[in-house]
């Protein structure tokens, strides 16, 4: 049987500057990543993570309707144009840290029910395949850049 | 967090160990692998029983669960409820790493005497951070 114990970093930063750090595998206990550290929040995340056909992928993390994500929320604008990188991190049977992987996403909003709150992140822009975008695009170019992944070529 | 639990020696008790946050994916070839989500156990259990006590008694406990608001705020505790145990044991099952306890069900009343009753009471132990 094969044993695999996986922690996400969430690392938020607002709109205004503001950066919330949250991981959700160290209960109670804060854990540190790239010097910086985490404390615990009970947030899932899933959604899409990427496709070839370039479409804007949807990333929903859903936390429990607790204090410390309503500030998160408020502070944080309801999560427009916030900046996420969320890292899933593989751990040994230490707890230690063996592998990482890293995505980054744009806020798109936020959402309340009675007993969750949900944030909607899109990815952030990228190149989905080495044919796509055909174009460099750069400031030079096309003038000022999105910040997320929702461009039309026209 | 809601007073301590009163302290009164149960008749009977009994203690299921919490478990830990997993989950098991099985292929078809049935070979598994499974994903652990925390690092602390939840979901403890304990079970006590309260023969014969008096109406006084009897109204502690449910005055209990009412200062609870039903199981909704969470305590410790007292070591009464853990006479003739180890210290050890006593130890790992009154407050396991960051457990605290909660109503899992309102409390049973059975009258068996004018005056006495039976109170059967269920707790759980969840992770409180």
């Amino acid at each position: 049987m094969t044993n695999i114990r996986i922690a996400q970093y969430f690392r938020l930063t607002a709109s205004g500057g503001q950066t919330y750090r949250y991981q959700n595998y160290f209960v109670g206990q804060s854990s540190s990543y790239l010097s910086e550290s985490y404390t615990f929040a009970p947030f899932r995340a899933d959604g899409a993570l990427a496709s070839l056909n370039g479409d804007n992928e949807t990333l929903r993390v859903l936390f429990p309707n607790i204090e410390v994500a309503i500030r998160l929320v408020e502070e944080a604008n309801g999560n427009r144009l916030s900046e996420l990188t969320l890292t899933t991190a593989w751990l040994n049977a230490s707890e230690q840290i063996v592998t990482t992987l890293t995505d980054y996403y744009i806020g798109i909003g936020a959402s309340y029910s009675d007993s969750t709150l949900e944030l909607r992140f899109r990815s952030a822009i990228d190149s989905v395949g080495s044919q796509f975008p055909s174009r460099t695009l750069t400031r030079d170019n096309v003038g000022p850049l999105p910040l997320n992944s929702e461009l039309y070529l026209r | 967090m809601a007073a301590q639990f009163p302290g009164i020696k149960p008749s009977e008790r009994s203690f299921s160990v919490g478990q830990y946050p997993t989950k098991t994916y099985r292929a078809l070839s049935g070979a598994t692998v499974k994903r652990s989500f925390g690092n602390r156990a939840y979901g403890y259990e304990i079970q006590l029983a309260f023969n014969n006590i008096t109406d006084a008694v009897t109204t502690l406990l449910l005055t209990h669960y009412d200062s609870t608001y039903g199981g909704l705020d969470r305590f410790t505790l007292p070591s009464e409820l853990f006479v003739g145990m180890s210290s050890s044991l006593t130890a790992k099952i009154q407050s396991p790493t960051q457990i605290k306890w909660e109503y899992s069900k309102p409390p049973e009343v059975k009258s068996v005497h004018p005056g006495l009753s039976s109170v059967t009471i269920t707790l759980t132990g969840e992770l409180d951070y």
